[in-house]
């Protein structure tokens, strides 16, 4: 969906074909995403990296207009708050942790206000302690909006998902609960076979 | 929760800063009575390379994008005029008392090419000033940041234009007036009203000026956020929802707008136009006043430009090797100041003043503290302290 | 009041020699158009000289070098010492102009282009003050006066290929052309030589796939990138030499070349040297055959747009196998 071209097959997001459709496109749909490593703008301050994910700025005359409202405002500390930088927010996130910066990432995702949210190894990277409190984040996201975690690290899986989709190959492979999933006899047969599984939590 | 945020302001209303700009704009103003005539022209013409080094520096310093290309914009423009201006010469003046221009009566031409002689209207002309260099900048822009084609090749691009122009309007002799360019032009004259050196120098002045402001307030919005951005790492802000190269057409074709104009109001000035403006030698020149200047600082460019201009003035008579001085300088700033000239003015509050930044969160950052390292830095900071003393109090 | 030193004196100089025999045999004809194609093959020559460095220091290195046109002209003026000082036949000169600008290559590498690896943008901007220093210093040292080089005088004059029956040449090839092709093919052969048959050019190529890992396995990187960057330099003093007798020396001379150097590593794309060589046969042959039809301005600017078509749609350049994103 725009990083690397699709062999074949088609995507589709609530009835929009959304194959090789350009970045900018798949977004305005609603789909937030975040990549393994933290990819976000070393140079601003965390304030600006969340404005500028910020619904309703994106076209060109809008962004020379637009004003810092105080609703804007609201919304970019209750971002903050979630992902627990409020303190740092007129930081240049070039001076933050591996860690915070995945959470500053998150945050823009947060601040998308995406209907889907599709997150790959958020946790990379990260100290246990921190990869719980991601979890603890992803959580309460999920709360308002539907999230995809693809993921390795089996204890976070545990940690956030409602339901799991284990896929090997590129085939799905099995599908359900945690405890559904731990018992499956393929699944487990995979995994002891120390094949690379990614872990789909919904 | 939102208290911490509350010092967020687009921008308190910087007095001391508006009170200093004023100032200067007031010497400049009155500089044409200081000075003598020969210094006005000067200065007018370092006034138009420092709207054009601005403008570069949107494309370049905020975006990213390097261009040797601007040269070109500022040219085209500057034909547009000269031909406005060659084709509204009164008989008299007219070399061979008909109305074609003198280079095409000795290129064998017999009449006004039908694309030229629209030209001899003011409206027409002052809107081909601005339209010619930006509808040429969209369409390259449309057709190179619609692709994958990224930086360096970009650059290439613009170098391989400048030099594809060059020989195109060195070889249309009939049309252009090949190397020698359209000379002998008319002198401007607006509502009957014939403009003088000096008050061409204040239009300039205000021109630039305009530039100037217009910029840095362009910069300080979203736009200059989003700019930056694209700057920093493009294919984040495009998942962010942004069409990155819509912005990036915008900017470029404004920016050449820009030059475009500058160009315009330099055959006034200058009286005369040609393919050395085009050439990509000119285009290095306003390369190189943004890197000494300092990416991204608008201001840098414009004085840069404006001391770069008078530096060479008075080396150029002792010294035949100006170019030369010019190329350590660029190297030396490429390998040691990275930010230019202004690099070396110390981020007491990079937010504000001399850097403009599109900060949103400009009236909130506070000051800290940093070391020292060079003399010069000091003295700078005694000056920039004062400037925002006033406004640290709100 | 503004002294544009570096302003191009004739940017046109890729095709003026070939249209003139052209004009001479009058009219469009089909023996005047295989001369002109033929005198193409002297233009393919010049840009495969010139671009074979460019594709070493931009296509093995990544290095934006657009001082290349300078090595070029301190090619020349290394051969036109030599021949002024010692009346040296141009022929050996060429080591000299190899082992001068290859000097100066490996000087500018310590001192500018090794502080800015992994900033193409930097490199670029250094580079180009680097050309307009270049300039200056030749300038100051031998004045901004053309400057001539005598060409040896055994490979002066045309080989007739086809002669008309009172034995006016109709088909020839200026034995000057064909000497400056043959050097390109021979600088070409031995580059492709070093590059893919020695343990040095392994090296080389180990270190612009992967600087890192090529550390990691013993190689001195830094060491690599010396003899890289000088090697490329040691090119374009060749080239230099090669094309100083065509026209005049003097310094702005290599400003001529860089923009087509470019244009020709960039049509023929860096993944593989011989893309050079295609790069100048398409670019050499088209503005020869496009500037007998129209003129030469007109083919420069038409090849020239095409080249930055071509950059649009296949930045990689026409030769080089599509690569996964």
């Amino acid at each position: 969906m725009g990083k690397s071209p699709v062999a074949s097959g088609h995507v589709y997001y609530q009835g929009h074909e959304i194959t090789n459709r350009s970045p900018h496109e798949v977004a305005r749909l609603g789909i937030g995403r975040k990549f393994q490593n933290p990819n976000v703008y070393n140079e601003l301050t965390v304030f600006e990296n969340i404005l500028l994910a910020l619904k309703g700025t994106h076209g060109i005359f809008a962004s020379i207009t637009s004003k810092l409202t105080r609703a804007k405002k609201d919304k970019i500390a209750w971002v903050l708050e979630r992902i627990g930088l409020l303190d740092k927010a007129f930081v240049k996130v070039s001076s933050l942790s591996h860690g915070q910066k995945q959470w500053v990432e998150i945050g823009m995702v947060i601040a998308q206000d995406p209907s889907i949210v599709l997150l790959d190894e958020p946790t990379a990277g990260m100290t246990s302690d921190e990869t719980h409190l991601t979890g603890e984040i992803i959580k309460t996201m999920s709360q308002d909006h539907s999230v995809v975690v693809i993921e390795h690290d089996m204890d976070f899986v545990k940690q956030i998902a409602q339901r799991i989709i284990v896929l090997h190959q590129g085939e799905k492979l099995a599908e359900g609960s945690v405890a559904e999933v731990q018992n499956n006899s393929k699944v487990v047969e995979v995994y002891l076979g120390r094949e690379k599984i990614d872990i789909a939590a919904a | 929760m939102t208290q911490v945020l509350d010092g967020v302001q687009r921008s308190t209303f910087p007095v001391k800063l508006f009170i200093t700009a004023g100032i200067v704009f007031l010497i400049f103003f009155i500089l044409p009575f200081l000075v003598g005539v020969f210094q006005t022209a000067l200065i007018s013409k370092l006034l138009l390379f420092g709207a054009l080094a601005i403008s570069l520096d949107l494309v370049w310093g905020f975006t990213g994008i390097l261009s040797f290309a601007h040269g070109v914009f500022f040219t085209l423009g500057g034909y547009a005029m000269a031909y406005y201006l060659k084709l509204n010469l009164s008989s008299t003046n007219n070399n061979y008392g008909v109305e074609l221009p003198d280079f095409m009566v000795w290129n064998g031409l017999e009449q006004l090419p039908w694309f030229i002689a629209p030209l001899k209207f003011f409206p027409v002309a002052v809107l081909a000033i601005v339209l010619v260099p930006a509808v040429f900048a969209y369409i390259i822009g449309w057709f190179i940041f619609r692709s994958k084609v990224s930086g360096v090749y970009i650059t290439i691009i613009t170098l391989a234009i400048s030099s594809a122009l060059t020989t195109l309007f060195i070889s249309q002799q009939a049309y252009t007036g090949g190397t020698n360019g359209i000379t002998d032009v008319a002198i401007l004259t607006l509502l009957g009203i014939e403009i003088t050196d000096i008050n061409l120098y204040w239009v300039i002045l205000i021109f630039t000026t305009l530039v100037l402001a217009g910029s840095l307030w362009l910069t300080r919005s979203n736009l200059g956020l989003i700019l930056r951005s694209i700057n920093e790492n493009e294919r984040r802000i495009s998942y962010l929802g942004y069409d990155v190269a819509s912005f990036k057409i915008f900017i470029w074709t404004l920016s050449a707008a820009i030059a475009g104009m500058a160009g315009g109001l330099f055959v006034p000035l200058n009286r005369f136009i040609s393919p050395v403006y085009l050439a990509v030698a000119f285009g290095t020149q306003v390369v190189i006043w943004v890197a000494i200047g300092g990416r991204g600082t608008l201001f840098g460019p414009l004085i840069a430009a404006l001391l770069l201009g008078q530096v060479q003035n008075y080396a150029e008579r002792v010294t035949q090797d100006w170019q030369l001085i010019v190329g350590i300088l660029l190297l030396v700033v490429v390998l040691f100041l990275p930010k230019g000239l202004m690099g070396l003015v110390p981020r007491i509050n990079p937010n504000k003043l001399l850097m403009p930044s599109p900060n949103p969160s400009a009236g909130y950052v506070q000051a800290r503290l940093f070391d020292w390292f060079t003399p010069l830095q000091g003295a700078f900071r005694t000056a920039q302290e004062w400037l925002i003393r006033g406004k640290r109090r709100h | 009041m503004l002294d544009f030193g570096l302003i191009q004196a004739h940017t046109l100089y890729l095709a003026q020699d070939a249209t003139a025999t052209a004009e001479a045999s009058g009219g469009i004809d089909f023996y005047s158009f295989v001369n002109q194609l033929l005198n193409g093959i002297g233009i393919v020559g010049v840009l495969l000289l010139t671009g074979l460095g460019l594709a070493i220091t931009f296509g093995v290195m990544r290095i934006i070098n657009l001082a290349h046109g300078e090595f070029i002209m301190l090619g020349a003026y290394v051969t036109f010492l030599m021949q002024s000082a010692f009346q040296m036949d141009l022929l050996l000169t060429i080591p000299f102009a190899f082992l001068g600008t290859a000097l100066v290559g490996a000087v500018t590498e310590l001192t500018v282009i090794r502080r800015l690896y992994g900033r193409p943008l930097e490199t670029l901007l250094a580079t180009w003050g680097l050309s307009i220093v270049i300039q200056g210093v030749v300038k100051l040292i031998f004045s901004a006066q053309l400057k001539y080089v005598k060409s040896p005088p055994y490979i002066s004059g045309n080989l007739l290929l086809m002669t008309r029956q009172d034995g006016t040449p109709l088909i020839s090839i200026s034995y000057y052309r064909l000497f400056i092709i043959a050097i390109a093919l021979l600088m070409l052969g031995i580059t492709l030589y070093l590059l893919y048959k020695t343990p040095l050019g392994r090296q080389v190529r180990a270190v612009a796939q992967n600087r890192d890992m090529a550390k990691c396995l013993g190689v001195n990187t830094s060491l690599i990138d010396l003899l890289t960057f000088a090697y490329g330099c040691g090119l374009a003093g060749i080239a230099g030499a090669v094309i100083s007798s065509l026209k005049s020396v003097s310094p702005p001379m290599g400003q001529d070349y860089l923009v087509d150097a470019w244009m020709v590593v960039v049509t023929g794309g860096v993944d593989k040297l011989i893309g050079v060589l295609a790069g100048s046969f398409l670019i050499g042959e088209s503005n020869a055959a496009i500037a007998y039809v129209l003129n030469d301005p007109v083919a420069r600017v038409i090849v020239l747009a095409a080249v930055i078509v071509l950059i649009r749609y296949r930045p990689e350049g026409l030769f080089t196998v599509q690569k996964r994103a």
